[in-house]
């Protein structure tokens, strides 16, 4: 997925960045906001048979959750629930070899589809302590650990913008994927409350 | 600023879903006939009680998927478990 | 000058004096002072002149439900209530007298704050605080909010509380569905407060909320009841107590109820003289131990004198007409009123629970609260009236001796008397909504607190009917006004609404385009160059197209990817014309309608696989496209085994048009054969640009050859660059958004959205041939209703004015050709290179029947005459297609 290089100039992650190395787009005192550029991402869709879930997450070598908003985790490959019949796949390093093994071996019900949306959104990461309180400016979430914990993900609002959010590393940085035309707009917002945050 | 209870993602504010208009009301089968009284009926008829509404939210900034409910028009009290639609249950 | 400062008590740091101006003049106060404490502590009684009579008003209340003492705070001149307004060093107000100043506008944004709590208790005041500790000590995370400044510090037990937030100055404004509490937190407008800090607007979801908001008392409604000195028993308590202010030397008490001895005593206590407590009730209640003041029970003040401030108070008994015209003249500065108390209970409202009137308590209280509200401290008791607020004998309208009633004043704020209220009722009003909106009462800033009760006590009274009988008019959100741009937050300028961007946006910005808004997209608009203005810009753009080759970003274009084994009769089923048949590696242009016939999206779909499709939508209608798409496949035919993906952001997308197209793609895909035969119209290629995958199309919204290169987005901005520098000698030229509506207007294409509007069916595009009638598709039973055939419908047709230079706005008027009547609009229009003239299309009643007859337009009130032709005025043949 992202072997492939442009003759000249190559790829630019919806920020700007022409890096696989997360860069940090805008920190304050308690908080910093990183792209990590390039992060291989797969849609899932599958009607949610156990049996079918099994497989699928050990030929992706993640599990994948059957419960609703909840994160399969192994390493750095995340399996996100998005809808009941939908799962997001991400790993920073590099899902494509599994993926092409995944379909080139087929086997699976005829309703099953993986689309690559690896360019369809980018991930941005907050961590520091007042990570979780820059979302409350924007998030109706609850992110409170103990409602919002370690394995949970959920589709919201950032900023009026549609997120995929999620921790990362059950610590208190938080993944937070925005649709690539929206990253920049988000950043805006983000810097502009940071700007109140620390006032 | 209702709470609304997603089946799946559990309760979730309101701005987060967008609403459907009133539940139950069949769309004409594809290849079926349907008489001008028939369609109308579909198109632009609605109940509009003043107290229990059976309604669709589609909790479209969260999993897309399509729930009805119960809701007073009155007090917007949510009186009734948020019921999935289509293929899946919780 | 009658208030004074007692040398001891209150909750004042008497150790920090602070300096102040009022109107230039210069006082001081202390620490834990407000203006209000402090402009009675200085002897000032007169605050303001009434806004439409001019009268001396001074301070009434103690909190917000102060209707007199506005001031404007320097600078800026926001509008505060000077019972609110903290005294700090520097501090400078002016009165409001007649309207407040302009305030300056306040450039600092605001801040939204999303909150979840388990107890929200609302009012910080001995109860609240009691509640916030059993909240905290029961587990849970608690708020407590503050109107006002903190009285004190925080009781233990809350001081450390982890999961515990106090947010003082902050107004719980709204409570909405399920317990949200919406609350404004002010932190600017104080001088001393950091500059750069903005205000919040709360939103706490709340599991149980706590209303501890105390009460408002009630003034008496009598003649010349409004002059500086005649203020709220119970705030007079307040400043004695909490200010160690007394607000005169000469005090008379005029009440209706128990609560106003305690504070007859403590006036006493603390110096004042209290010459007599006037009682309206014959035997004055349980409660009452007025500590050897004299009683005047069965006695009302009837009227008062003084020149600015009150100088006397004339008391008569309550029954007994004779005695009316020589009534006991008792001289005072001070005249402390209590006509009864409210619950602050206005936050129940705005979730419809309707307030009733409560003969026991003599109040608009609730006898049932909303699941999960609990009310507590002074608002439950007057709610509920309990111990001294059981003791009311309510009178709403102390006659004048000369029956007059327009110095009987109900809201002071606005000016407005009893004889107000009886014009009102005289013009034949009966309900509280139309008298308060005849007399305005109620519609001030302070949203009439002190006066809301008492208007409908009055008005029952001139009805000679019950207050059970009048309900109180509609409390609405905010509960108190607060600012604009406080709702707003951070949502103004160019945070105003999401802006979304294609990952070549930097090359247009880079290339000087001029951007339009469509939908939340930025899109590259025309690139004028320097010298060039916009017009001419667009024509130059159109010429490359039409002559040599122009690229485009089409990235914004909305694209789902439709996989599953029912993918091709799901998309039948969208569209109007077939897709089931469509080849593999082939597209088709598609029409997709609401499911009331009305043309709701256009675009392409290509199919990939035989279970497998890619469509396109309209930039600004992808996510309704895909939500409409998904409704139904959910909804009604959960049955068919179809997956729906947004795939708009993985792709970028760059248009090349025109005659040098094919040789432009050829050196940017050397290995692909790009000859019509091979690559013919409408069909698709995977393709390697050097070792980038790219899904190349051959389509055309411009009528000329063209083709669509799509990218993964990463590497949209490469591929743009490439093709810019591949093509460099060819003149490629970059176009935008205007020029290819003017291309595509040529050839008569439409666009969803300009030439429709929710109203326009496929036949009356002249789309008709779109529509499928060997299959079913959304939309197809609605199409034989009788409106949408009749002949008379408007139709698209192209238009030609007389005067190739004269340009007719989009959106005018077409009338009948000298006739009356209005009988369509332009939808379209444009200079066209290519045709050398100017041209329109139009949706004009009949108009199919009407091509080659003449129409006129209304243009800046001038009739322009037009030629009516058809919509396709460029290459009616297609055989610029294939180059």
């Amino acid at each position: 997925m992202v072997e492939q290089r442009f003759a000249d100039g190559g790829a630019v992650s919806p920020l700007g960045n022409r890096t696989f190395d997360p860069v940090v787009v805008v920190a304050g005192p308690g908080v910093e906001v990183l792209e990590h550029s390039f992060t291989d991402q797969l849609d899932v869709r599958l009607d949610p048979e156990p049996a079918v879930l099994g497989a699928l997450g050990d030929r992706l070598r993640v599990a994948i959750p059957a419960e609703p908003n909840r994160v399969g985790r192994d390493g750095r490959r995340l399996a996100l629930w998005l809808a009941p019949d939908e799962w997001l796949v991400l790993d920073p390093d590099n899902l494509e070899d599994d993926v092409a093994r995944l379909t080139m071996e087929g086997g699976w019900p005829p309703d099953v589809t993986f689309v690559d949306v690896s360019a369809h959104r980018t991930l941005l990461e907050l961590r520091g302590r007042d990570a979780r309180a820059l979302l409350a400016r924007g998030c109706p979430l609850d992110l409170d650990p103990r409602v919002f914990g370690p394995d949970h993900c959920a589709q919201t609002l950032l900023a009026r913008v549609d997120v995929i959010l999620f921790r990362l590393d059950g610590t208190d940085a938080f993944g937070v994927l925005v649709r690539a035309s929206f990253a920049r707009y988000l950043v805006a917002w983000l810097t502009d409350a940071l700007e109140g945050f620390y006032a | 600023m209702l709470l609304i209870s997603c089946p799946w993602c559990g309760p979730r504010e309101e701005i987060e879903f967008r609403n459907g208009g009133e539940a139950g009301v069949a769309a004409p089968e594809p290849d079926a006939e349907p008489t001008t009284d028939e369609i109308s009926g579909f198109l632009f008829f609605r109940s509009n009680p003043k107290g229990s509404f059976h309604e669709r939210w589609n909790h479209s900034h969260g999993c897309r998927r399509w729930v009805s409910l119960t809701r007073s028009t009155i007090t917007h009290e949510i009186e009734s478990e948020s019921q999935p639609t289509g293929r899946f249950r919780p | 000058m009658s208030g004074w400062r007692l040398a001891h008590g209150g909750l004042i740091d008497r150790s920090r004096p602070v300096f102040f101006t009022f109107d230039g003049r210069r006082l001081a106060g202390f620490s834990g002072d407000t203006v209000a404490s402090a402009l009675l502590a200085n002897g000032v009684d007169v605050v303001a002149r009434s806004i439409k009579l001019g009268r001396p008003r001074g301070i009434v209340a103690a909190g917000t439900e102060e209707p007199n003492a506005l001031i404007a705070v320097e600078p800026g001149l926001a509008l505060r209530r000077a019972t609110e307004v903290e005294l700090v060093d520097g501090l400078a107000v002016r009165s409001v007298s007649g309207r407040a100043p302009a305030p300056a506008i306040d450039e600092t944004p605001s801040e939204h704050v999303w909150h979840h709590a388990d107890v929200v208790v609302v009012g910080a005041g001995a109860a609240g605080l009691t509640a916030a500790q059993d909240a905290v000590a029961a587990g849970g995370r608690v708020v407590l909010l503050e109107g006002g400044h903190a009285a004190g510090p925080l009781p233990d037990g809350l001081v450390d509380a982890a999961d515990f937030v106090f947010l003082p100055r902050t107004v719980a404004v709204g409570r909405f569905d399920s317990n949200m509490i919406v609350a404004h937190e002010r932190r600017r407008g104080t001088p001393g407060a950091n500059t750069a800090a903005r205000d919040r607007l709360w939103h706490i979801r709340a599991r149980d909320v706590v209303l501890a908001t105390g009460a408002v008392e009630r003034p008496l409604v009598f003649a010349d009841n409004d002059r500086p000195g005649i203020m709220l028993a119970g705030s007079v308590g307040v400043y004695l107590q909490r200010y160690g202010v007394a607000a005169g030397r000469r005090a008379v008490v005029f009440t209706a109820n128990d609560s106003a001895y305690v504070v007859a005593r403590d006036l006493q206590a603390a110096g004042v003289d209290v010459v007599a407590i006037v009682d309206t009730r014959v035997r004055p209640g349980p409660t009452a131990d007025a500590g050897g003041i004299e009683v005047l029970s069965g006695h009302v003040v009837a009227g008062t004198t003084g020149d600015e401030g009150l100088a006397s108070v004339l008391i008569v008994p309550r029954d007994g007409d004779a005695d009316r015209a020589s009534p006991t003249v008792v001289e005072a500065d001070l005249l402390a009123v209590s006509g009864g108390w409210d619950p602050a209970l206005r936050l129940l409202a705005h979730t419809g629970a309707r307030l009733r009137y409560q003969p026991s308590a003599g109040t608009y209280g609730v006898t049932e609260v909303p699941p999960r509200v609990r009310i507590t401290g002074l608002a439950a008791d007057v709610n509920g009236g309990v111990g001294a607020f059981s003791t009311l004998d309510p009178v709403w309208l102390v006659p004048a001796p000369d029956g007059s009633l327009d110095r009987h004043f109900v809201d002071l704020q606005r000016d407005a008397t009893a004889a107000d209220i009886r014009r009102a009722v005289d013009a034949g009003m009966r309900s509280p909504e139309h008298v308060k909106r005849f007399t305005t009462i109620g519609t001030g800033n302070d949203q009439g607190r002190t006066s809301g009760t008492n208007e409908l006590g009055v008005l029952a009274a001139l009805l000679g009917t019950t207050l059970e009988q009048l309900g109180p008019t509609t409390f609405r959100t905010p509960l108190v006004p607060i600012p604009m741009r406080v709702l707003g937050g951070p949502y103004r300028g160019e945070l105003f609404d999401p802006v979304r961007t294609t990952p070549i946006h930097g090359s247009h910005v880079a290339a000087g385009a001029l951007f339009e808004n469509v939908g939340q997209w930025k899109r590259a608009w025309a690139y004028p160059r320097e010298g060039e203005s916009f017009d001419d810009a667009v024509l130059r753009e159109c010429r490359a197209v039409r002559e040599g080759v122009g690229i485009m970003d089409v990235s914004t274009l909305g694209k789902i990817d439709v996989q599953g084994p029912d993918a091709g009769a799901f998309v039948d089923r969208v569209y109007t014309n077939r897709f089931s048949t469509l080849k593999v590696g082939s597209s088709r242009y598609g029409l997709m309608l609401r499911a009331d016939g009305m043309v709701f999206d256009d675009g392409t779909a290509t199919r990939l696989a035989d279970d497998h499709f890619h469509l396109t939508t309209t930039t600004g209608g992808a996510a309704a496209v895909l939500d409409w798409l998904e409704e139904w496949l959910q909804t009604e035919w959960p049955d068919l085994r179809v997956r729906l993906t947004s795939v708009t952001d993985e792709w970028a997308g760059v248009a090349i048009a025109g005659p040098k197209s094919r040789e432009l793609l050829a050196r940017l895909a050397p290995n692909l054969d790009v000859s019509a035969e091979a690559f013919p119209f409408m069909t698709v290629r995977n393709e390697y640009l050097s070792e980038l995958p790219a899904r190349i199309f051959r389509i055309s919204f411009s009528g000329e050859l063209s083709y669509e290169v799509y990218v993964k987005s990463w590497y949209g901005r490469a591929l743009w660059d490439a093709i810019a520098a591949a093509g460099a000698d060819l003149d490629v030229t970059p176009y935008g958004t205007e020029a290819m509506h003017v291309l595509r207007a040529e050839k008569g294409y439409v666009i969803v959205g300009q030439e429709t509007d929710g109203t326009v069916t496929a036949a009356d595009l002249g789309l008709d041939w779109m529509l499928s009638k060997r299959k079913w598709f959304i939309g197809l039973g609605a199409l034989d209703r009788p409106h949408l055939t009749r002949p008379d419908r408007r139709q698209l047709v192209g238009l030609l004015p007389d005067d190739p230079d004269l340009h007719v706005p989009e959106g005018s008027a077409l009338l009948p050709s000298g006739g009356l009547g209005t009988a369509g609009n332009v939808t379209s229009s444009y200079r066209s290179a290519a045709l050398g003239r100017t041209f329109a299309l139009g949706l004009l009643a009949g108009g199919r029947a009407r091509i080659g007859s003449r129409v006129d337009a209304q243009v800046a009130g001038w009739r322009v005459p037009l030629d009516i032709v058809e919509p396709v005025l460029w290459d009616p043949q297609n055989e610029r297609r294939d180059g």
